[in-house]
């Protein structure tokens, strides 16, 4: 069961790194608006 | 159907189906984002100082059960541009923003104590021809001045509903909100547009030709007066033959006419302007204002200046090491309570170790810098709301040209300070391409706030906690040490790219003086609880998920750290990182902390749990002062870490953005290039000294 648990968490946790590569390169592409939301500026706008 | 026609359907079609636009339109720090905040409801960036807003922002407004949308620009002075965040506002005002609707109904928001300068955008405003309210903004600050305005004077005059108000205090709202409701159902436009040009004038004449000639390139219905009058000021807006010509020749027989079509427009406004101010403003003798001017004396000083600024920059860093101590010792010592709770009633193995040794050491390692976050922002936020930083971008401008560079790139460098990406965004007020390219280029060089905790880290644990002349802490001056050194460095960077690739005339600094005020203690509380928010949503998110991932690959293949995946990376690393200093498990964090600066922290603190299985109760503070004193991790490698991080680009976030606003990746690469060759560099330097020096 703790096998079960520990890996659910490990692939989630990759999942969501993996998202936030994805989101800096919408980023660099220019697909999101302002910072992101990365500096606390709240501008999580889409371009 | 010709194809600008067809455009111009389609973008009708578009602006049908969209809610009703009211446009914030202004000059640069009248309190625009102030009142959009005021009137939506959301917490945009706002400070003492212009070129804050660089995009353009919406939010929803509800006005007697109709769902509008309200747009922020932003400042500009005229609706001609020079730099990018100008030509945002103009084109969105014009409505030639392809895809995006005409605004319905515009808001110009002047400034209650510089009326002749806001109301020359505000004539512009007028001639667009479309709705148009007056908000008089900061309308406490002008009675404080003497300034006292007949708003039903002004209103006449201009022809348009005028509302006095103070956004920061959320004064006059509810007035704002009855007049935009009634001019939304009216849709009145003023009968004031080109009030300031004489019906008979030759220039009306020619701009009249030249506007209906023009007029079918343009989306929207800008009227065809306010194109041809464009058209004769300013030629160059005629991008393509055979209109230049037409405009060159207009200009020849007007100047035979005695117009200068150069200065016409300018002068004619201001008349007009000075007329209407004459007859409905008074002023009393200003009061307070004779404080402000010697303030300004001593802040703007060549000598004075500099030592007020340095004064204050050492206090703030000071004041973090000092005032942090006690609640970072507080949360220091839950965390280490919350591991032994948790690994007391949890029986030994592979989860108890993930969230004992991942999670907890990982998050808690970075929750404890908390209270030198919220001392950071507490002090920025003091001083954006002053009014004191555009006094220091005048006093740096003489150093910034001295570099290649001009004072403008001063407040982007200052933005930096919290993150470099507000930073990048905001150089798009720098009109000259090279300029903004050598202030985006060395913009991450400011120690941000997310570098803030590796520093404190290193400093608490291997910097003496000792006073230098009684009065300054050693540990405080370190800190400040840091933040000087970024500074030099990015001042030696500029100036070798603009006296080598990026070479250019500095263009001459222009920026007005917002007036002095007391600091809004709210104001900077609120940016305080900000920031901390977005510290712990990063600590619960982007921390977590990096620990949880570092914890597998500091434990598998299981056996010592050392053999573990985390183990080959970083032993693999050692060879290009041992110059410096650094072990293996710090070339793990270094790897790591490209997601966020703060996970080198919770990487180290991850892999030192593992490694010391007993260690739940120790913080990582406890555990790097234990590492000193068996000399594993000592004081040089300490400064050296310290220096890398200084000058290295770790952050995914800056390069992204670097490559957005430069439109490059070739820059983006040079940016990551010379910094991480310059981090390197400058730490073996560090370490080699501080080996020779301290032993």
């Amino acid at each position: 069961m703790q096998k079960i648990i520990v890996a659910v968490l490990v692939v989630v946790a990759a999942v969501f790194v993996a998202r936030r590569f994805c989101g800096f390169m919408a980023q660099a592409r220019g697909n999101a608006g302002g910072c992101g939301g990365h500096c606390g500026c709240s501008d999580k706008s889409k371009k | 159907m010709n194809p600008a026609s067809a455009d111009a359907q389609e973008f009708e079609s578009n602006a049908r189906t969209e809610p009703m636009r009211i446009v914030l339109a202004g000059n640069p720090n009248c309190g625009k984002t102030t009142l959009f905040n005021a009137l939506t409801g959301l917490r945009y960036k706002v400070a003492n100082y212009p070129g804050v807003t660089v995009e353009k922002k919406e939010g929803r407004l509800l006005l007697e059960d109709k769902d509008v949308l309200l747009v922020d620009l932003p400042g500009i002075y005229s609706l001609s541009h020079n730099s990018l965040d100008e030509a945002i506002a103009t084109q969105a005002l014009l409505g030639s923003i392809k895809g995006e609707a005409r605004p319905d109904i515009l808001i110009a928001v002047i400034d209650a104590t510089n009326l002749e300068r806001n109301l020359y955008l505000t004539s512009q405003l007028i001639d667009l021809g479309l709705p148009l309210l007056v908000v008089l903004n900061m309308s406490d600050l002008a009675e404080k001045q003497g300034i006292i305005i007949r708003r039903e004077l002004l209103a006449r005059a201009l022809d348009v509903p005028v509302v006095a108000l103070v956004a920061s205090k959320a004064q006059g709202m509810s007035e704002l909100r009855n007049e935009l409701t009634a001019l939304l159902a009216s849709k009145r436009q003023s009968t004031k547009a080109f009030g300031w040009l004489d019906s008979a004038s030759p220039f009306r004449r020619a701009a009249e030709e030249l506007g209906i000639k023009h007029a079918a390139s343009h989306h929207g219905s800008t009227p065809a007066l306010f194109i041809g009058s464009a058209l004769l000021s300013d030629a160059t807006s005629a991008a393509s033959e055979p209109l230049q010509s037409e405009v060159i020749k207009a200009r020849q027989e007007l100047l035979g006419a005695g117009i200068d079509c150069v200065s016409f427009e300018a002068t004619q406004r201001y008349t007009w302007i000075n007329s209407i101010v004459k007859g409905c403003c008074a002023f009393e003798p200003a009061r307070g204002g004779k404080l402000t001017a010697a303030i300004d004396r001593v802040i703007t000083h060549r000598v004075w200046g500099t030592l007020v600024f340095f004064a204050l920059m050492a206090f703030i860093f000071q004041s973090i090491f000092m005032w942090a101590s006690i609640p970072m010792e507080f949360i220091d010592n839950a965390v280490a309570a919350f591991g032994n709770y948790v690994s007391s009633f949890m029986s030994p193995g592979m989860l108890r170790s993930l969230i004992v040794d991942g999670i907890i050491a990982g998050v808690g390692s970075v929750l404890i810098f908390v209270p030198q976050i919220a001392i950071l922002f507490f002090f920025l936020g003091l001083l954006e709301d002053s009014g004191y930083l555009s006094r220091a971008a005048f006093l740096m401008d003489r150093v910034m040209r001295q570099l290649g560079l001009q004072g403008r790139s001063f407040i982007p460098l200052l933005s930096s300070f919290a993150c470099a990406i507000p930073g990048i965004l905001s150089t798009r007020t720098i009109p000259s391409f090279s300029d903004r390219l050598a202030t985006i280029l060395i913009a991450p060089l400011m120690s941000c706030s997310a570098r803030l905790p590796v520093y404190t880290l290193l400093i608490a644990a291997f910097v003496p906690s000792t006073y230098v002349f009684g009065i300054f802490s050693l540990q405080g001056l370190v800190l400040f040490a840091m933040y000087v050194l970024g500074i030099v460095g990015a001042a030696l960077v500029a100036w070798i790219l603009k006296f080598t690739i990026l070479r250019g005339e500095p263009a001459v600094f222009v920026m007005e003086m917002p007036p002095f005020r007391l600091p809004s203690l709210l104001l900077a509380l609120r940016e305080v609880f900000d920031r901390i928010v977005l510290f712990l949503k990063s600590a619960g998110t982007v921390i977590l998920a990096c620990s949880v991932i570092l914890w597998f690959l500091a434990s598998y293949p299981q056996g010592e750290v050392k053999q573990t995946l985390a183990g080959q990376i970083g032993t693999a690393m050692e060879p290009i990182i041992a110059p410096l200093g650094f072990n293996w498990e710090i070339g793990v964090g270094l790897l790591a902390s490209f997601a966020a600066r703060e996970v080198f922290i919770s990487s180290l603190s991850t892999v030192y749990h593992l490694q010391e299985q007993d260690s739940a109760s120790q913080s990582l503070l406890d555990v790097l002062k234990e590492k000193q004193i068996d000399g594993s991790f000592t004081l040089s490698t300490a400064l050296s870490l310290m220096v890398f991080y200084v000058f290295a680009c770790q952050c995914m976030s800056t390069l992204a953005v670097c490559r957005r606003e430069t439109g490059s990746w070739g820059w983006t690469a040079f940016m990551f290039s010379y910094m991480t060759i310059l981090a390197y560099g400058a730490s073996y330097l560090t370490y080699h000294a501080a080996n020779y020096y301290l032993k």
